[in-house]
């Protein structure tokens, strides 16, 4: 009997592997070609062999400067940005037992473009350009650090996401005060930046200064993965099982605040891609916390992409931001999630 | 009212007859709403827009003046901002603006429609000035304030000076019109029907907006500028002093690859159409006629 059952359990722990596998190979599969298409559109249609060329053969011509300088910093922008969002959502989750929690939803990455667009605005961003993304940290810092002392953790997920909304709401009316009080008379137009988050325009300066930041939270984040799945068993059996809660909770909610911060400081606030991309993936790990961080990284980085070649192709005069892109998606996708949630619990 | 409107038409003749023959119809012209019985020179002006300020520091008297905008003594937009230095500034409240019971208020097309119909219930005597976008508009603005403050003659003498400054522009016949673009980061520039369209026009320029079609505030995704390759670049930030996004994207790489020449024309120039655009056309020609020569 014992023998059938570990047999069973085997199987079953094979066929999801497996099941695993082909999920990885079809979500890169995917991606790769995302990022030869984010290469090819824009406002200037270059045909493959010309971007080709450009990429191998960089010069002064139109078209490198183009494929160089503009189309693949925004691309590795939205990879690196959109793999922020989807693992910090999937770590959120895990950290809160939670499946509403988001950087966007729970204010972490208004706070973050709060942070970022104050620090901007006064010049300070002139002194030092890591001055930015370390503004954006902070913000993220802040906003996850107050969710969290505000009982987070064993909220309700109306409770959770009252007090996202409420911290939301505050760090975006900070931002709105703090680009009334700028001294640019631009800086009105541009509020829409901070709030809904674009890619367009962006240089590979702004690959450099996010870079490091994404990449500590990325190490930190995924250095919790075989402690978050445990703790998904509930706290007490995860202390029983030798994981330092204090330890793991500091250092998911660090990670997620540098790689959030770093990323709103040079994208604006992008919002639901860390909501829908871990639930959508969740049934293929096994509902496993831990397995779902690196897939659901790379299926933000995906969703970003998709949604920020659907900005370039749908505009034709001023750019469409890139958040409303998202929310479009994100937020039905959100009511269907909070519905659900409720015929579970009746 | 309908004088005034005589004094245009005649002053628009007197544009085609040429600038030596103007002075001498001056002096036989009377001063035509001054000739006006109704008319009474105002005393307390007061202006609630960076381009009436402009004409108001430049053809009243100092005693005239009983406000100018706060823009006014910006001196990255407002040609006029030293001899603003001492006037008082409004920030164009209602209330302010009564507070110094002028007896004639110059507004711009920007300001509030709710506050200048606010005013005009209250029966002050509200003037709106359209922003200019080419040199006929701009004479005949000129020369309106200058009738309206009671000094027409102010207004010939800024009107001849424009007429100087373009006739010294010598377009040579056949010569090569080099491409310019006017670009602020976050995509934005000026087309046909601009002001700045016509500043590069006159001085010889074609513009790359106009020429894809675009009008007053048209679109330029970063892409396209790159690939149009225009000669010359115009910085529409360039003496902008305060952060913004669209100042720190000039920032961007591709602006420091040597395609083209960048240069800013300061905003106090262009901000607002008078007199001392065509300045600016002067010095655009000069330019023009060095990129030529390379």
């Amino acid at each position: 009997m014992n023998f059938f059952l570990s047999y069973a359990a085997q199987l079953s722990e094979n066929k999801l592997v497996k099941r695993e596998k082909i999920l990885y190979t079809a979500i890169l599969v995917f991606l790769f070609c995302l990022i030869a298409l984010s290469m090819m559109v824009g406002s200037v249609s270059l045909s493959g062999a010309e971007i080709w060329r450009a990429l191998i053969q960089p010069d002064v011509s139109a078209s490198a400067i183009i494929v160089h300088e503009i189309r693949l910093p925004r691309t590795i922008l939205a990879v690196l940005v959109g793999g922020t969002l989807g693992l910090s959502g999937a770590a959120l989750q895990g950290l809160l037992r939670n499946p509403l929690a988001e950087p966007g939803l729970i204010g972490a990455s208004s706070a973050a473009a709060f942070g970022a667009s104050a620090v901007f605005y006064f010049g300070l961003a002139a002194h030092s350009f890591f001055l930015l993304p370390l503004a954006g940290m902070c913000g993220a810092l802040t906003a996850v650090g107050i969710l969290y002392l505000l009982g987070g953790r064993n909220a309700s997920a109306l409770g959770l996401i009252l007090s996202g909304v409420a911290i939301s709401a505050f760090a975006s009316a900070l931002t709105a005060l703090t680009i009334n009080f700028a001294s640019s008379y631009y800086a009105a137009l541009e509020i829409t930046f901070w709030l809904l988050g674009s890619l367009a325009d962006r240089s590979m300066d702004h690959v450099y200064i996010s870079l490091p930041g994404m990449a500590i939270g990325f190490f930190l984040i995924l250095s919790c993965r075989q402690s978050l799945t445990v703790l998904s068993l509930g706290e007490d059996t995860a202390q029983t099982l030798g994981v330092n809660l204090v330890k793991l909770k500091a250092l998911l909610i660090v990670g997620i605040a540098l790689s959030v911060g770093a990323a709103v400081s040079v994208s604006g606030a992008i919002g639901f891609v860390g909501l829908v991309v871990p639930h959508l993936l969740r049934p293929y790990v096994g509902y496993e916390p831990g397995r779902l961080l690196i897939i659901s990284a790379i299926g933000g980085a995906a969703l970003i992409l998709a949604a920020d070649i659907a900005v370039r192709l749908l505009s034709t005069g001023i750019e469409i931001k890139l958040g409303v892109v998202t929310a479009l998606i994100g937020a039905p996708f959100f009511l269907v999630l909070l519905l659900q949630m409720r015929k579970r619990i009746q | 009212m309908s004088k005034m409107g005589a004094t245009n038409s005649r002053f628009r003749y007197c544009r085609w007859i040429g600038l030596f023959i103007t002075p001498f119809i001056l002096c036989f012209c009377p001063q035509f709403s001054l000739a006006n019985p109704n008319f009474v020179v105002p005393k307390r002006v007061v202006s609630i827009h960076l381009c009436a300020d402009q004409l108001l520091l430049a053809l009243a008297d100092k005693s005239q003046i009983a406000s100018v905008s706060h823009l006014a003594k910006d001196p990255v937009r407002s040609h006029m901002a030293a001899a603003a230095k001492d006037v008082p500034v409004n920030y164009g409240g209602a209330e302010e603006v009564i507070a110094y019971k002028p007896d004639l208020i110059l507004a711009g097309a920007q300001s509030t429609r709710t506050l200048v119909l606010a005013l005009r219930r209250l029966s002050f005597k509200v003037i709106d000035l359209p922003l200019t976008h080419n040199f006929r508009e701009i004479r005949s603005q000129i020369q309106k304030v200058a009738n309206l403050l009671g000094h027409p003659e102010r207004g010939e003498k800024l009107v001849y000076k424009i007429n100087r400054a373009l006739n010294r522009i010598l377009i040579e016949k056949g010569s090569k019109r080099p491409l310019a673009a006017i670009y602020q980061p976050m995509g934005f520039t000026s087309g046909s029907g601009s002001l700045e369209n016509t500043l590069l026009v006159s001085a010889g320029f074609e513009n790359l907006a106009a020429r894809q079609g675009l009008g007053t505030l048209g679109h330029l995704t970063l892409e396209n500028l790159v690939s149009a390759q225009p000669d010359l670049l115009v910085n529409w930030m360039g003496d902008d002093p305060h952060p913004s996004l669209a100042r720190a994207g000039y920032k961007h790489p591709v602006f420091s690859k040597g395609l083209w020449k960048i240069i800013t024309i300061p905003q106090k120039y262009w901000a607002c159409g008078s007199w001392y655009s065509a300045e600016a056309v002067e010095f655009l020609s000069k330019l023009r006629r060095s990129i030529v020569r390379e």
